[in-house]
């Protein structure tokens, strides 16, 4: 882990937007690119507001950067897949959206790669439902593009 | 995000105090649940864990998601892939729809060999057909519609057309200079270039069916249409000489039969020559190499070559990837439309 010295030496405080207020060290929260410039200007009386991040994903976020280990990458695999294992699909989207609004360092990658896992080989209707996109293209439109790529749509798993 | 919410955001500035209670009201909403709220580099970032095959799908699902995948390069979505796995693989081409046409091929890479290709296509028949073959600059389509249509490559027009009785099905044909050989149903049928046809029917009667047909070139015919393989004459350099025109050699039809035999017919004598025992399962496919081997492929997915001059099994070979459905593909791509100047080979002979 980076350990960046940071200008103030108190701990951050970041209010998560049901209202959870949690204290980190300069060194977590250094790594949430997105909060990053605001660090030095604040002191143990600054709470920074997360509006799109809820207290379950913040919680996953400290617990991923204070408990990756700085050692081989071995333990680092190790630990990320047993960090994304007892997450439900559910959890692992909201989290996704939490990690990407806050840049957080090296877990936006993992969230990613985990994510991109689940709709590894699904069909469209399959992708629509659990992203819950609204499907946008009139049959027309969609039949063509299919039609295009149509080697592509060979052999999708059941969903 | 509406405009009272900026205010809170951490982005734009930090809350100045602790929030009060009406405060905290006002920045409760409810949390984003799909992914549209996300951007598109966050999309983007999920994108590039992706095969081609996910990144078409995903294209597929909205607009928007479409517009990102449409618009970014492919080695945008590569390049993260490739720092990672230091591939030598990186894509060059701009446009990830300008190299989707590539990626079928590679898809197919079965049957296709990779490199650039040109392809013309045109409409051949009224309905699907599913055979096609090619020599000198010729194209022969039928296997589908009552009618065989032989096409010029030069002038991309049907020369001939030649049409099947009606009481038969044509199951496969094969063709040289002079003439179109074609199975239907348990029948050989000729018909010659100048225009006469001949059906002569199975002559023991009791045929098999079959599935799958080729004829053995006429060896008289040009050495210069058959190079010996460098490797083969690297070899063995005595062999050579087969390769040069030989005296008179029968025409033969090879016929894949539905017992996993293989038969030969001599087209003059109008009788079956020899009867190969190549698979326990129907044939479905089967081609002559150039020393005239036969290799046929059958429903249970494995490969067998023969040599018929001396009935020796050369080689079983048997892949679990290979089932019956690719070995169509190997030897006849379904068309109706066809589709020309792909450069097809059988990528399980072991001999090129």
């Amino acid at each position: 882990m980076a350990e960046k010295a940071s200008p103030s030496s108190n701990s951050i405080s970041l209010k998560t937007v049901d209202g959870k207020i949690f204290k980190v060290s300069p060194a977590i929260a250094n790594q949430m690119l997105t909060i990053q410039p605001l660090i030095k200007d604040s002191d143990s009386s600054t709470i920074i507001s997360l509006p799109d991040v809820a207290a379950f994903h913040l919680t996953k976020i400290i617990e991923y950067l204070e408990g990756k280990p700085a050692a081989a990458p071995s333990a680092v695999d190790a630990f990320e897949a047993q960090f994304v294992k007892d997450l439900s699909p559910e959890e692992l989207k909201g989290l996704l959206i939490a990690v990407g609004y806050l840049k957080v360092n090296g877990l936006v990658d993992l969230m990613a790669n985990t994510v991109a896992k689940l709709i590894e080989n699904k069909s469209v209707e399959y992708v629509r439902k659990f992203f819950g996109v609204v499907n946008d293209f009139t049959p027309a439109e969609e039949a063509k593009c299919r039609q295009e790529h149509a080697w592509a749509f060979d052999g999708v798993d059941e969903d | 995000m509406s405009k009272q919410q900026r205010d809170f955001t951490a982005a734009e500035k930090m809350d100045p105090a602790p929030s009060s209670s009406a405060n905290l009201k006002k920045k409760r909403r409810v949390a984003p649940s799909t992914l549209l709220s996300l951007d598109c580099d966050i999309l983007a970032m999920i994108f590039t864990f992706l095969d081609m095959f996910d990144l078409v799908h995903c294209s597929v699902v909205c607009k928007f998601w479409n517009a990102i995948i449409e618009s970014r390069s492919l080695r945008e979505f590569y390049q993260r892939k490739v720092k990672k796995d230091c591939s030598s693989e990186i894509p060059e081409k701009p446009l990830l729809n300008a190299i989707l046409g590539g990626i079928a091929m590679k898809h197919h890479k079965l049957a296709l060999q990779s490199g650039v290709c040109l392809v013309d296509q045109w409409k051949g028949h009224s309905t699907m057909v599913s055979q096609c073959r090619m020599k000198m600059g010729m194209v022969v389509t039928g296997v589908g519609d009552k009618v065989i249509r032989l096409w010029s490559l030069d002038r991309y027009k049907c020369i001939e057309e030649y049409s099947v009785p009606d009481m038969f099905a044509l199951v496969d044909f094969d063709f040289d200079e002079g003439k179109i050989v074609g199975l239907i149903g348990s029948r050989l049928c000729i018909w010659r270039r100048n225009g006469k046809r001949s059906i002569f029917p199975a002559p023991e009667g009791t045929f098999v069916k079959g599935s799958c047909m080729r004829t053995k070139e006429d060896l008289m015919l040009p050495a210069r249409r058959r190079p010996p393989s460098p490797k083969h004459a690297a070899k063995n350099p005595d062999t050579i000489h087969t390769f040069q025109p030989r005296p008179y050699f029968d025409p033969e039809a090879v016929i894949g039969c539905n017992d996993g035999t293989v038969r030969v017919f001599d087209m003059y004598s109008r009788r079956c020559s020899q009867i190969i025992r190549m698979h326990s399962a129907p044939i479905t496919c089967l081609c002559l190499s150039e020393d005239q081997l036969i290799v046929s492929g059958s429903t249970s997915g494995s490969i067998a070559i023969s040599d018929p001059s001396s009935v020796q099994q050369v080689a079983t070979l048997r892949s679990s990837d290979c089932r019956g459905k690719n070995l169509y593909l190997l030897i006849g791509i379904p068309v109706n439309r066809i589709a020309l100047r792909i450069t097809i080979k059988l990528s399980a002979h072991p001999f090129y």
